[in-house]
């Protein structure tokens, strides 16, 4: 828990520092602008650093909404994220209506929905509305589905 | 030759693959990219023609806006988008012929697809009432004789305006500084407000201001004059109509795009355009018509390539 | 003038515009309360049907969804803490708290009426200043606007969080990474390493919607059994009225407002900006200011009412002079510009109807929230809050693609939303401000522009930005936000010290 503030401090002085060295190549006037946003950033991380490592070295604890795990739960966490991410491989090629419908009845049963007509029953009018909002009265094309695909 | 027998390849392959591809084109709403922000003149333009062009087209155009890096990032979209005649670009010349001597880009006039160019309209350059100048030759004669003094606000460095300009400037040894504006409004902001001398930019937005006396427009920069500023001389009638850049609108499509689609679509454009409210919307923009198909498109495409290249060139600012 | 608006009103009053405005307001509401959905896209994306109708129509239903949105914005806000549109991101502070200690009706209720009266004021200031406000914005220049980006920027930095440093940290990373792209000055790539991708620049909505939304969604899929919704806290006390809140939060409500439609009448800042600066004035002012960000009603009055003010307002610039100030009053002009009418300063006197119709829609949409916002808010939103975690989760991610998506229909946007979303989930338990990134990135190239633009026209004389008299203002402004900032954290500072000292 310590560390936290000591380690984003120090990431904040490293994108100073490559925010400065990569802008100041910029040409004439376009670069004051990053390169003072670099130094800046270095030196607003310098008490932000510093408190962290007098926090660390008095070991402090925190309290407060910070004293939450930096990740709650893990596992659930990542089935989320991967979750996402197949989604949005899937989209462009399967369509938006199909893989929308597969990714959140899989996400839903992933997340601990046991209830397979509550979860397809949500999909398919959450789905359909969708598709009456889009496809028919905006008329907004989507990524179009594989088996509709000319 | 390598031409005609990719074009001939090409037919063959879309022949033997669907005979009937001219009759089923098209048979779901199609997608148009304005590579400019809702509401500018581009998108006014687009949405305006895209209204009379779905009705030729029997299928509902959706116009959609991917602004920014000038034009390219939507142009970008559009060269990366399947060439199936269902995703169709309508720009302006800038992101096409100006910015990729400027930019990256991921396109080019040779691969991109010429459908047809719609209308033109040429870029003005006014001032307010206390400027001492009251036509174009005083106001060269005012600019040649205060080299660095005043200011014209422009559409940004990449922008059409400010070579149109900077052309015109150059020959005439005249030394104005640019103050390159995020568009049009701005660029009329500013100029209202006098933080800038000299207002450079389309003809609509400042058209209100010529009419009730706030803003005199001086110079137009094609060669012609333009009816609706009548104080305002083209370059023809200061000598120089050589000089002349204009800002015109085109509908491109991606690489390789079915011959018998670009025709179906050009020929809808040549359709919508003949509609009296179309008509009457351009009257009221100063814009004329220009209807250039197929590869003469691709020809003056390639002509003002090279021109703005040299243009730029000369004043240091290409880059590649 | 007096006599064309009050010619006007009986327009405004005619079945079609009260038709079009009762449909724009509730598909404003519904469009503000999606994450994803904004009123941007809608409004691009219905104008295209109502070019063959007559313009009040589409008029009417413009100025619905766009007040509609505002307090559709509210109300993902106060329920699940996430901003729908990006003007509520001041509102989540103490309406999402409100929801959790079982107030989640009278923050709804509050929102409504303080986005209700925020809009009354502004389309007030819009029909009778707005000639006379209209000056206001041409004088400024870029001068002016970069003490106004500056302003914004900093004063919500230092205020808006606990820590001035951190505070600082995320306000620079915002103006970083809006700093990415093509320089619009000189053409120059900055900080693209070599992606085409990234030369376009992040665009606005979709950092914000990965910022902002994506934590929360996450938060939601981790705690498995967390569902807030209690029937009994949507139920408002009776001794809860219009009159009540008028009575309790009427001077937020003035001071908030004339914040929203000064932010308005200036092209380019907007809603988000006015919502926050509001609600840092309310807290500055309140005599308990540690209440804010626990639940204090006080915040979603300011909130909503500052980014409401900044709506009719907006309009100012683009109906008097023919400037857009915003991509809502760019649509409003392309549409009156379909419609054969010219934008520009004539416009007031050949379509006088039309103009000030529009000028009473805008107000008449804000009073119509009150009739539809509390029934569609409690009816219909609260009670998505009985969906289980697991399909919530689901369906909000879904809707926030086809949202990003319909932005500029790229894929890659999609990852980049996420990217942002862990972006934000982290910086949220480091205990880091969100909001400064936000504004950082909206602000940032904002004030570089225009610093650059005035040593352009002054030929790099730096007295330009002190010498004239509206940029002396803002930097007194500043100053005194500033010190009055540090004169309290030094005073508290100094108390705590004694304490430690004295034990």
């Amino acid at each position: 828990m310590n560390f936290r503030d000591l380690i984003s401090g120090i990431t904040f002085l490293t994108c100073g520092v490559i925010a400065t060295l990569v802008g100041k190549d910029f040409y004439a006037d376009s670069a004051y602008v990053p390169m003072g946003v670099g130094v800046l950033m270095c030196l607003f991380a310098i008490p932000v650093i510093w408190r962290g490592a007098i926090s660390v070295i008095r070991y402090e604890t925190r309290t407060g909404l910070t004293s939450q795990p930096m990740v709650i739960d893990p596992a659930r966490f990542g089935i989320t994220l991967i979750c996402c991410v197949i989604y949005y491989i899937a989209l462009p090629v399967v369509g938006f209506y199909t893989s929308s419908t597969l990714f959140i009845c899989i996400l839903a049963f992933l997340l601990g929905e046991r209830r397979p007509t509550i979860i397809i029953f949500i999909a398919l009018s959450f789905i359909a509305l969708l598709y009456g909002l889009f496809a028919l009265v905006l008329k907004r094309s989507l990524p179009v589905e594989f088996f509709l695909a000319s | 030759m390598k031409t005609t027998f990719l074009l001939s390849s090409i037919a063959l392959t879309a022949f033997s693959l669907s005979p009937a591809m001219a009759s089923d084109y098209p048979t779901r709403p199609i997608e148009i990219i304005v590579p400019a922000p809702a509401g500018g003149g581009t998108d006014n333009m687009a949405r305006m023609l895209n209204q009379y062009l779905q009705d030729e087209l029997g299928q509902p155009a959706a116009v959609i806006n991917v602004a920014g890096g000038g034009g390219a990032i939507g142009v970008n979209q559009l060269a990366r988008a399947r060439a199936d005649g269902y995703t169709l670009l309508s720009t302006w010349n800038s992101p096409i012929t100006t910015v990729p001597h400027m930019q990256r880009v991921q396109y080019s006039y040779e691969t991109l697809t010429p459908i047809i160019s719609t209308s033109q309209s040429a870029y003005t350059m006014c001032v307010l009432p206390d400027f001492p100048a009251d036509n174009a030759e005083e106001f060269i004669a005012e600019l040649t004789a205060n080299p660095g003094k005043y200011t014209y606000g422009n559409d940004g460095v990449g922008g059409t305006m400010r070579l149109a300009a900077e052309r015109i400037f150059g020959a005439l040894e005249i030394n104005a500084r640019p103050i390159p504006f995020g568009g049009a409004g701005e660029t009329l902001q500013n100029f209202l407000g006098g933080h800038v001398d000299i207002y450079g930019g389309s003809i609509p937005p400042v058209l209100p201001y010529v009419e009730d006396g706030t803003a005199k427009c001086l110079l137009v920069t094609s060669a012609q004059d333009n009816e609706a500023l009548p104080d305002a001389s083209g370059l023809e009638a200061l000598g120089y109509p050589e000089l002349e850049t204009v800002l015109w609108r085109m509908l491109l499509a991606p690489e390789g795009m079915d011959a018998s689609r670009v025709d179906i679509v050009a020929d809808a454009v040549t359709r919508a355009v003949e509609n009296p409210g179309y008509q009457e919307f351009l009257a009221a923009q100063g814009e004329t018509l220009n209807l250039v198909r197929g590869e003469d498109l691709r020809e003056r495409m390639h002509v003002e390539f090279e021109a703005i290249g040299e243009t730029l060139e000369n004043l240091g600012l290409k880059r590649f | 003038m007096f006599e064309s608006l009050f010619h006007a009103l009986p327009v405004a009053l005619s079945t079609e515009s009260v038709i079009s405005m009762l449909i724009g307001t509730l598909a404003g509401i519904l469009i503000g309360a999606l994450p994803g959905l904004n009123p941007v896209m809608a409004i691009a994306l219905m104008l295209p049907l109502t070019y063959g109708l007559d313009p009040l129509i589409a008029l009417g239903l413009v100025a619905g969804i766009y007040n509609g949105s505002m307090y559709g914005g509210a109300i993902p806000a106060i329920l699940l803490k996430i901003p729908g549109t990006p003007s509520a991101i001041a509102t989540t502070f103490d309406g999402y708290p409100m929801t959790q200690n079982g107030q989640g009706g009278l923050a709804l209720k509050t929102a409504c009426w303080s986005s209700a009266i925020g809009g009354v004021f502004s389309a007030l200031a819009l029909m009778t200043l707005a000639p006379l406000l209209a000056k206001v914005t041409l004088a400024f220049g870029p001068a002016e606007y970069f003490w106004v980006a500056t302003f914004g920027l900093i004063s919500i930095a230092v205020l808006v969080g606990k820590d001035v440093s951190k505070g600082m940290l995320c306000a620079l990373l915002g103006v970083l990474i809006g700093l990415v792209g093509v320089d619009s000055l000189t053409g120059e790539e900055r900080y693209t390493f070599g992606s085409l991708y990234l030369t376009g620049g992040f665009e606005l909505l979709i950092v914000l919607i990965g910022l902002y939304a994506i934590p929360p969604i996450i938060e939601m899929a981790e705690n498995k059994s967390s569902s807030h919704f209690n029937a009994e806290s949507f139920k408002v006390n009776a001794s809860v009225t219009g009159v009540s809140l008028v009575r309790q939060h009427w001077k937020t409500w003035t001071r908030s407002s004339l914040i929203g439609i000064s932010v308005g009448i200036l092209p380019g800042a907007g809603g988000n900006l006015a919502g926050l600066l509001s609600y840092n004035e309310a807290k500055r002012r309140s005599p308990e200011p540690d209440s804010f960000g626990t639940g204090n009603p006080v915040g979603i009055a300011a909130a909503e009412s500052g980014n409401s003010a900044d709506n009719a307002s907006s309009m100012i610039p683009s109906l008097t002079l023919g400037i857009p100030g915003n991509l809502i009053a760019a649509l409003v002009l392309g549409a009156l510009m379909i419609h054969g009418l010219q934008p520009g300063p004539q416009l007031f006197t050949r379509a006088p109807d039309v103009v000030f119709g529009f000028m009473w829609q805008m107000l008449l949409t804000s009073l119509v929230l009150l009739l539809l916002g509390g029934m569609v808010a409690t009816r219909l939103f609260a009670q998505v809050l009985r969906l289980p975690a697991a399909l919530l989760v689901p369906t909000t991610l879904v809707l926030m693609a086809i949202g990003v998506y319909t932005v500029n229909g790229r894929v890659t946007d999609l990852y980049v939303m996420l990217a942002f979303g862990l972006l934000g989930y982290v910086l949220n338990r480091l205990d880091y401000p969100l909001a400064p990134v936000v504004l950082g990135i909206l602000l940032g190239p904002m004030a570089e522009q225009n610093l650059r633009l005035s040593m352009l026209i002054s030929q790099n004389d730096w007295t330009i930005l002190f010498t004239r008299p509206i940029s002396q203002g803002i930097i007194l402004l500043l100053l005194f936000v500033l010190f009055s900032k540090l004169w309290k954290g030094g005073w508290s500072r100094l108390i705590a010290y004694l304490k430690i000292k004295n034990q």
